[in-house]
């Protein structure tokens, strides 16, 4: 294990490869490598692209990827998709729509399924950004899939969130307000060759200006809305510019900034937490002997599905 | 919990996605995690995403003769890895004889137009856990 | 009770029918005689029957193609039907890295206007109708090109070119290019044909390649119409006279082994063609609302195994066809499981067209199947389906945003799927693959000739770069400028300018890059090959 933490840290794509594997399989040992990285890493900025699906989200990482190579730094893509709920089967498609980076070797791209975990983070992608983190790439950009409330997972683990939206999408009220209003860093209008481009860019504006002094302490960073053609990179230098304020702003650490940052921390470390509680649970009982006789029992009625629960917890912990 | 994840992908100029798409989400339905390549790809491409993907399989759908110069080049490269990902070839302009040749280089599985469902779930589940 | 038979596109079909099933028939509004409105019965009255004859063709360089055209002409072949290989499909010269291995195996290789001079070589331009498949803007300027260079008018020219700018991306060969751009090209090919080569089709419409991904004849038929009335309507808001261009819209469709089926999607084309362009479209020409149908008998539906099977089912296929009556027919071949056709199933192809034509009577009496009560209810039941598929998915929004947006890639990819559980349920039956097998070692009825491999032509790259150098390079340039240029100016017709660019010596994939470049696109879309005029921009 110390081996392949090594080699990820010296770079290797193989070992990296590799271990973002172990974790999305859960293997024991990956969360011990994980706490091994941590002093690896740090180094790389992450970019949270989120949106409805056929948004346009992995062609304007590929742009973006053109736009950090031209800058000569490294980048690692992770792209998010959904599992299929009933059979956990899923198809990755979206490594076509960065092919021509196929080859360049400080680019790394990794697709992930994700595997029952709504919003598409799983424990997995924030492990897998470690990986790519401390096998010294400049930046991560990770893709995940969201139309609402579930955004907000990814916004926890980026340094900069983009919410991708298409023209027209505009009215769609409903599934702004729910959540991903208050989490994109900036506002990206992909298509923007579209007709209602304008129409759409002005509605957003105006939420933000509306929501803007909203709140307990005074916004200080209002997302930008920019208009991109990510299909023949138009407006990506822009919206470059932009990601690169924002990091400039998030590095001032303003009083807004600093307490979004702890409350998002809060709920993952809650997240966390519950997380490896359930799970050390469940390995517990997973020979099913302890569960099995209990279960007898209270079929029978000889004693209550309360009472088991309970004695149990206490007899694991 | 292991997941299967598989590569498929069409090499050279090749258009024609109805198997690789069929197998696909064939696939998907038996819960294997697919990375779908599509098409355009050279051996030196899908080499090269099969090591950032860490698939268990590389599958290549072909309807065309392509794959039988892209496919030595692709094994050559997978040769010299440690442990190199097995390789499945399907298309119904695989003739028995290309087949043999395939084999012959490497090629784990060879499956031709008659091929069922279940045949190639088992065999890539059984490339899987090696 | 048994189960219910069903078409492909899930019609139920009956043990018998009756008048029952046709009751209120009015005669000149739903079937009119052959030539007349609606056209349900067949576009023109065609008292000889038959149609044009010919097989699909185009292998190795432009010259070996031009013997395969002879050797089909001199078996009676009446018109030629040829395809490129994939890159030329695909707008790429055989110099591309990605086209090494492939270069003339699955067509002819063609870049450039010299190509086309090799290619239709003593052709008789005009008698002889041209119908090309290589990409239409590059066809129709050297065709232009040598028909001046022959003395011979453009306006005698007859054949005609396919537009695919809705599905070619998601289920053909891949443009690389914007939607926008492709439609454009599109238009300006049809218009500048209209304009000045009067007797082409300039726009086929080509429901064959994208029916291949599985789909049945009504979703065949109505991802057709979605973009007819698409390319009609923007043709119309340049101005355009719907009569000016409506005469020459032809359709390429597919015939699969659904006998009745394909027959009634036939008619029942027939009959929305005409009725969309004279009610929606208000044409008054009657050549405009009579459509001629060309058909390519399915791929799929022939097997690997035992070929010389596929024998009797392009016959099937033709008889349905002289049935529904057609304008022009081939045939896929018994080695199309494995290859492009070989000199022996070409001759085979065209052998099963002429049997047809010349032995049965088939086709000297037109629509034999109007009035019966069973084809009349089919030919609704499918025309029924297919308007309200189109409706159906027009009303999702804008088709060509539908396009972009990825509708169609979903949908395609919806109907292979389909295609490949039914093929595992069984649910298709197919002789010698599912049922009927016979062991592998027994199966050797033609097998011989359908494995034989055509090898790339890998000369081919080196001869047109070489014929690059050779080039007035600064003359190129340019032409190719020019084209950037006009691309760069809505409005403005490209043909003119990839007219003059061929003529000079500019290859496809170079006007093709200018003018994925002068929309902001890659010039190489495969991010191999760098532009000529990277430095003049
Ligand atoms: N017209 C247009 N199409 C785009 C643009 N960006 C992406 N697309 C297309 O939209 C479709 C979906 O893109 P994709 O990046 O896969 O979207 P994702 O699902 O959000 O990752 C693809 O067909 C892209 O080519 C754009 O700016 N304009
Ligand atoms: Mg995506």
């Amino acid at each position: 294990m110390q081996k392949l933490v090594d080699k990820v840290v010296s770079g290797d794509l193989r070992s990296a490869s590799r271990l973002i594997r172990m974790i999305d399989d859960g293997h024991p040992q990956s969360h011990e490598a994980l706490k091994q990285l941590f002093p690896h890493c740090g180094g790389a900025r992450v970019i949270g692209i989120t949106g409805p699906p056929g948004a346009g989200k992995s062609t304007l990482s590929s742009s973006l990827i053109d736009i950090i190579r031209q800058r000569n730094k490294s980048v690692g893509v992770l792209a998010v998709d959904p599992s299929s709920p009933i059979t956990g089967g899923a198809i990755l498609g979206d490594r076509i729509r960065m092919s021509r980076h196929a080859l360049d070797e400080d680019v790394f791209i990794r697709s992930l399924a994700s595997r029952g975990h709504f919003g598409g983070i799983t424990p997995a992608t924030r492990g897998a950004i470690r990986v790519m983190d401390a096998m010294g790439k400049d930046y991560v950009i990770v893709e995940t899939v969201g139309v609402g409330q579930d955004e907000v997972d990814i916004a926890r683990l980026a340094d900069t969130t983009l919410i991708v939206w298409v023209p027209g999408l505009g009215d769609n009220v409903q599934a702004m307000k729910a959540g991903i209003m208050e989490v994109g860093d900036v506002f990206v209008v992909n298509k923007a060759e579209h007709p209602d481009t304008a129409n759409t860019v002005n509605y957003l504006k105006s939420v933000f200006r509306q929501t803007g002094s909203s709140g307990p302490i005074q916004r200080d960073w209002i997302p930008p809305v920019l208009e991109t053609v990510a299909l023949n990179s138009r407006g990506i230098d822009e919206l470059f510019k932009v990601i690169d304020e924002h990091a400039q702003y998030t590095s001032r650490a303003s009083e807004y900034y600093l307490a979004r940052k702890r409350a998002d921390c809060e709920v993952e470390l809650r997240g966390f937490i519950s997380r490896e509680i359930n799970h050390r649970i469940s390995r517990q009982l997973a020979d099913g002997e302890k569960i099995n006789a209990q279960v007898g029992q209270i079929i029978t009625g000889e004693t209550d599905i309360y009472v088991v629960t309970d004695s149990l917890l206490q007899e694991l912990e | 919990m292991k997941n299967i994840r598989v590569l498929i992908g069409i090499l050279g100029m090749d258009q024609h996605e109805v198997a690789a798409v069929g197998i696909a989400k064939m696939l998907r339905d038996h819960g294997m995690e697919v990375i779908y390549a599509g098409c355009f790809n050279t051996p030196e491409t899908l080499f090269q995403s099969a090591i950032e993907e860490d698939v268990d399989v590389i599958g290549i759908s072909s309807h065309s003769w392509e794959y039988l110069y892209y496919l030595p080049e692709l094994m050559e490269l997978l040769a010299a890895e440690e442990e190199p990902v097995p390789v499945v070839v399907g298309g119904s302009v695989v003739t028995a004889k290309d087949a043999q040749e395939l084999t012959a280089i490497g090629v784990a599985a060879v499956y031709g137009s008659g091929a069922s469902d279940g045949e190639i779930i088992d065999s890539i589940k059984e490339l899987a856990d090696r | 009770m048994p189960s219910t038979v069903r078409t492909k596109s899930g019609i139920p079909l009956k043990n018998i029918y009756t008048p029952e099933d046709d009751p209120d028939r009015d005669y000149q509004r739903d079937l009119g005689n052959p030539g007349s409105y609606p056209f349900t019965r067949g576009t023109r009255d065609n008292p000889g029957g038959g149609w044009i004859q010919r097989e699909l063709s185009g292998e190795g360089d432009p010259l070996r193609s031009n013997a395969q055209f002879k050797y089909l002409l001199e078996m009676g072949q009446t018109g030629i039907d040829v395809i490129g290989d994939s890159p030329t499909m695909s707008l790429m010269d055989p110099d591309h890295p990605l086209a090494k291995y492939v270069v003339g195996t699955q067509g002819v290789s063609v870049c450039c206007h010299n190509d086309y001079r090799d290619l239709l070589r003593d052709i008789p331009l005009d008698e002889i109708s041209i119908s090309s498949s290589a990409p239409g803007m590059f066809t129709v300027a050297s065709l232009y090109l040598l028909a001046k260079e022959g003395g011979i008018s453009p306006a005698a020219l007859r054949g005609s070119v396919l537009q695919w700018p809705f599905y070619s991306e998601n289920c053909g060969y891949a443009y690389k290019m914007p939607f926008d751009l492709h439609l454009r090209m599109s238009c300006d090919v049809i218009e500048f044909c209209s304009r000045e080569m009067p007797r082409f089709h300039g726009y086929l419409e080509d429901t064959y390649f994208f029916s291949e991904a599985g789909l049945n004849a009504v979703e065949e038929a109505a991802l057709g119409f979605i973009e007819i009335r698409h390319i009609v309507r923007t043709l119309l808001n340049r101005g355009l006279a719907i009569d000016s261009f409506a005469p020459r819209i032809a359709i390429l469709v597919n015939c699969t082994m659904d006998f009745y089926e394909e027959i009634a999607k036939i008619r029942a084309m027939r009959r929305i063609f005409s009725r969309m362009m004279k009610e929606e479209f208000g044409a008054q020409d009657p050549r405009s609302m009579a459509v001629n149908i060309a058909c390519h008998t399915s791929g799929l539906s022939l097997t690997s195994e035992q070929p010389a099977n596929n024998i009797v089912r392009g016959a099937v296929q033709t008889v349905a066809l002289g049935l529904a009556g057609i304008q022009a027919l081939e045939i896929s071949t018994f080695d199309e499981g494995f290859r492009t056709p070989s000199e022996e199933a070409h001759r085979v192809g065209l052998r099963t067209q002429q049997i047809v034509d010349l032995e049965t009577n088939i086709t000297k009496v037109q629509d034999p199947f109007g009035g019966s009560w069973f084809m009349e209810s089919l030919t609704d039941e499918v025309e029924g389906k297919i308007l309200a598929l189109v409706e159906e998915i027009e009303s999702r929004g804008d088709p060509a945003e539908l396009v972009t947006s990825g509708y169609f890639r979903q949908f395609f990819e919806g109907t292979m799927s389909r295609h490949h559980q039914q093929m595992s349920a069984g649910e298709i039956t197919k002789v010698g693959l599912n049922v009927h097998k016979i062991p592998e070692e027994e199966d050797t009825l033609l097998r011989d000739v359908s494995e034989v491999k055509i090898e790339p032509y890998r000369q081919r790259a080196d001869d047109i770069a070489a014929f690059k150098l050779s080039r007035d390079q600064a003359g190129v340039n340019e032409s190719l400028l020019r084209v950037h240029n006009t691309v760069q100016s809505p409005g403005k017709n490209i043909m003119e300018g990839v007219i003059n660019a061929v003529q000079i010596g500019a290859t496809m994939g170079e006007v093709i890059g200018v003018m994925r470049q002068a929309s902001g696109e890659p010039y190489d879309p495969y991010g191999h090959l760098r532009s000529p005029i990277e430095d003049l921009l």
